[in-house]
């Protein structure tokens, strides 16, 4: 039986439809109790808001009311008692109440926009706010302050079209726009290009050295139809987020689910965020209401010509909701393959059926498989590819790797580094897993502007350039030494471990400077790992016991020294130094309220954003959890903010995983503007006085970075 | 028509000096027609009348719109201040209710339209609104008025005109700039969402 559209419904409530339109839904209707239910439930919403109280306004509206009548009798009667007609006007509009209220609003301005919050504060705003496709957009940038200089900035934008994949931060496009007079404001025009559905700009000077984004997030621009985003819009809006901010995604998709309730894929990607979100299965209450929704659709759907991306949509939130190769699961994919077999989706649903019947078992069936799907379909799906070369090195055999990496390649150019290093696991192999690593290390010298992040300045990315040429120089001497060419291997190492710093590589170092009779140089390498705080006491013992078989206690005394000093140094190179308010104000688990300067009491510190609702903060616990033990032992400060209060769930949450933190609500969610972190989780290293150091620091270079601040500042306050 | 009376602090007639107008306030309520017509000349103590007996129509036309009170607040009063030019469009044939709502709807309208132009208007409004609703905790009864003050702007314009006020689409559509249909797809969206607002799902 087919249903009253959503539009017919509100057309019959709204008594928009013809005589002839209105017997044909009352029929429907006699009939269909599911259409009477919907019908019901829109017409009790009307019924609730015609019914809606009207709010009374204040007496003192009445009484201005009649002060400017009196006002303007009095200026009626007596006009010429006004000699200057400049004065009159502005008596006239210098009411009493007028003042009254402008002393009022001086006294609110002062007290919302304190010196520091205004100051802060940039802004980027869009004209039209809300564009259609291809629509031209003036541009106003309001700067805080950083910009004095500049006449004129930098708009860098990263375009997102249909189709877009998450985790691409590449392919930005720039903009000039000029200062306006005098003021701190900047302004330019763009025209979206009639593909782009979603847009995320950031503003930095002419030479890219600084940058404002927003604290990573950026300005966002969404494409609308009359008001309203497009649904493509919000798919790209969240693959944006994905990695950057699984909160707003979530957010996103729940957004698409209720604006474009009859598109499948909204409800199968809400199903999956929840399912993730939610650590891997959805709670009960959730799938009930998925549930209702997929029956819904799927009575919609029945009779209806719909495209293939609905169909795998429908296939996967089955999935979702009764479990793989459940009847209703299959019900959907056997209607793909019947109506539309060669979309990406189907041939996805052919490698994960592939999977299920020879998966890790025999790598080789399913390599053939794989292999029959390309030949059929070619690079359908980068899943297609991606699949191929997993499988082709589990098989471990050169010829498919050779193969698949090929494809891959093709397909994913952004992953030839691991596609490279993967290859150079498998001795027949190496060698063209080498070559393709030396033309990475190629890519990385230059300074493609494309290629830069948003939120990374010039010389950010440089430095994250000598990083990756770093990794790259590590993986190849890695190889190298795995098939015992140590001498080649030599210069590739020395280049890994000549920045940044990597224990692990360390320790790869200072075996084979030991292999090449190197002492010294695998004495400063042991060096560099018995100095990092991050290493456990028992494995910094064992290494000091290797570096004294090799070296004299005098010798290894001045190589910890030098491996201190290096580590401090390398670690204080990556440092700023930028103001944050001490007066943000947090609740504790006892109930006090706490200042951020009161929490870190002169200490350096670790403030961190946490929040049990975003999966990468759940699998980063055990870490930070070892963390709040390491800077407990340090005597450094930790703030671990979350943004839900300190309750027994919580409490029984974090107890469930065996860690203890100490955690402080932010009430007045104060903390987001003040240290511009708009994701979780994140984490900053403050020093002693307060300031921001390190920003949005890993984990596993805490430790030394606040190792490095504590000696800077010892060496401060030593004589 | 109720019955107007006035609390004491309001100061009377005489007071503000009454010029053209009979009637007595104290004992019975003036017909609707005759302060129309009082107020259209300029007379203090008819705006003061219809004020009292319209006030609420008006401020809440104006604080659904602009979501502010003060902003509601300074179109009331300039509805009421302005009665004697507007009124002069008033053809006395429907009610004066419905007629000063759309005055107000109006001026909440120009409102408004600074204020996108000052950019204060931002598509963040979208997430604002479900951010609001994950933010209400679920003990707590979410009430249709919140949900409609949550609403993203030019959505919540559009409801507190169809929905509650009554206009008609037609109505919207030139207020708004907008074409019939677009009005509609509007109100089609802005219900939805105030479903799934009310019933904390969607």
């Amino acid at each position: 039986m087919f249903h009253l559209s959503d539009t017919q419904l509100h057309d019959y409530v709204d008594k928009e439809l013809t005589p002839d339109a209105i017997v044909a839904t009352d029929q429907h209707l006699a009939e269909c109790a599911p259409c009477r239910s919907r019908l019901s439930s829109l017409a009790d919403l009307e019924h609730q808001l015609q019914r809606l109280e009207d709010p009374e306004p204040q007496p003192k509206v009445y009484d201005r009311l009649m002060h400017s009548l009196r006002d303007r009798e009095s200026r009626d009667r007596t006009p010429t008692d006004i000699t200057s007609p400049s004065r009159w006007i502005v008596l006239a509009r210098m009411r009493p109440w007028a003042i009254a209220a402008s002393v009022a609003i001086l006294i609110v301005a002062g007290i919302m926009l304190a010196p520091d919050l205004v100051s802060e504060a940039s802004s980027l705003t869009f004209t039209p706010a809300m564009p259609a496709r291809s629509n031209q957009i003036d541009i106003e940038y309001r700067s805080d302050g950083r910009f004095a200089e500049q006449t004129s900035l930098r708009l860098r934008s990263r375009y997102r079209r249909p189709g877009d994949l998450p985790y691409v931060t590449a392919n930005t496009i720039a903009t000039t726009l000029v200062r306006d007079g005098e003021s701190r404001i900047f302004r330019g025009r763009i025209r979206l290009p009639d593909s782009v559905v979603y847009a995320v700009f950031a503003v930095e000077d002419a030479q890219g050295r600084v940058v404002d984004s927003r604290g990573r997030a950026g300005w966002e621009l969404m494409v609308h139809d009359d008001g309203v985003p497009v649904y493509e819009a919000l798919v790209q809006k969240r693959e944006h987020l994905f990695g950057e901010n699984w909160e707003a995604a979530l957010e996103t998709q729940r957004l698409a689910a209720t604006l474009y309730p009859d598109e499948p894929g909204s409800w199968h990607a809400l199903a999956s965020l929840e399912r993730e979100l939610a650590g891997s299965t959805l709670p009960e209450s959730l799938s009930e209401r998925f549930r209702q929704q997929y029956d819904r659709l799927g009575r919609l759907f029945e009779q209806r010509s719909i495209p293939g991306s609905s169909m795998s949509a429908m296939a996967f939130l089955a999935a979702d909701l009764f479990g793989s190769d459940s009847p209703q699961m299959n019900m959907w994919l056997r209607r793909l393959y019947a109506e539309a077999p060669s979309r990406p989706d189907a041939v996805m649903f052919q490698i994960d059926d592939l999977f299920g019947r020879f998966g890790t078992r025999s790598p080789r069936r399913m390599l053939e498989g794989l292999d029959s799907l390309w030949s059929i379909h070619g690079a359908v799906h980068v899943l297609l590819m991606e699949e191929g070369f997993r499988q082709a090195v589990a098989l471990a055999e050169p010829a498919p790797v050779a193969r698949w990496a090929e494809r891959l390649q093709q397909a994913k150019p952004s992953s030839s580094v691991s596609i490279a290093t993967e290859m150079l696991k498998h001795p027949p192999l190496r060698d063209s897993g080498l070559e393709r690593l030396l033309h990475e290390l190629n890519k990385f010298q230059s300074t493609g502007d494309g290629r830069r992040p948003l939120y990374r300045s010039v010389i950010e990315q440089r430095r994250w350039q000598r990083e990756q040429r770093a990794t790259i120089h590590g993986a190849i001497g890695t190889a190298l030494v795995a098939s015992g060419r140590f001498d080649e291997a030599v210069p590739h190492l020395d280049s890994a471990a000549a920045t940044g710093w990597n224990v692990s590589l360390f320790h790869t170092v200072a075996e084979v400077k030991l292999r090449v009779s190197d002492v010294a140089a695998a004495v400063d390498m042991l060096a560099r790992i018995r100095v990092d705080p991050a290493v456990s006491q028992s494995f910094a013992d064992s290494i000091e016991n290797v570096a004294l078989s090799l070296t004299d206690r005098d010798r290894w005394t001045r190589a910890l020294g030098a491996a201190r000093r290096e580590m401090f140094d390398r670690s204080l190179a990556e440092s700023i130094n930028r103001h944050v308010d001490g007066g943000v104000r947090y609740r504790n688990r006892a109930g006090h309220t706490r200042t951020l300067a009161e929490l870190t009491d002169g200490r350096v510190s670790v403030v961190a954003f946490w929040s049990r609702y975003c999966a990468p903060a759940i699998t980063e616990l055990p870490a930070l959890g070892r963390t709040s033990e390491l800077m407990d032992q340090m005597g450094a400060g930790l703030v671990i903010i979350v943004n839900e209060p300190l309750s027994e769930d919580l409490d029984g949450f974090l107890q469930s995983r065996g860690v203890d933190l100490p955690l402080v609500h932010d009430v007045r969610g104060e903390s987001l503007p003040a240290f511009n972190a708009w994701s979780t989780p994140l984490y900053y290293v403050l020093d002693a006085d307060g300031r921001i150091r390190f920003k949005h620091s890993r984990l596993e270079d805490i430790p030394r970075q606040v190792a490095a601040l504590q000696s800077l500042e010892s060496r401060i306050i030593a004589p | 028509m109720s019955s107007v009376t006035f609390p004491e602090s309001v100061p009377s007639y005489e007071r503000h000096g009454l010029r053209t107008c009979d009637y007595a306030l104290s004992t019975a309520p003036a017909p609707e027609a005759h302060l129309v017509e009082c107020a259209r000349e300029g007379d203090s103590a008819a705006i003061g009348a219809l004020y009292l007996q319209h006030k609420a129509s008006v401020f809440g036309v104006a604080l659904r719109m602009l979501n502010s009170v003060p902003d509601a607040e300074d179109v009331t009063h300039d509805v009421f201040l302005e009665l004697p030019t507007t009124l002069k469009t008033f053809e006395g044939r429907g009610r004066l209710e419905g007629w000063i709502k759309r005055v107000a709807a109006r001026k909440a309208l120009m409102m408004l339209r600074r204020r996108r132009i000052q950019g204060e208007v931002s598509i963040d409004g979208w997430l604002g609104f479900l951010r609001s609703r994950e933010s209400v905790a679920y003990a707590e009864r979410i009430t249709l008025d919140d949900a409609v003050r949550q609403l993203p702007t030019h959505l919540r314009v559009i409801v507190t005109m169809k929905m509650i006020e009554g206009f008609t689409y037609p109505q919207i559509a030139e207020s708004l700039g907008l074409h019939i249909n677009a009005a509609k797809a509007r109100i089609h969206t802005a219900r939805r969402l105030l479903q799934a607002y009310l019933k904390e799902g969607w």
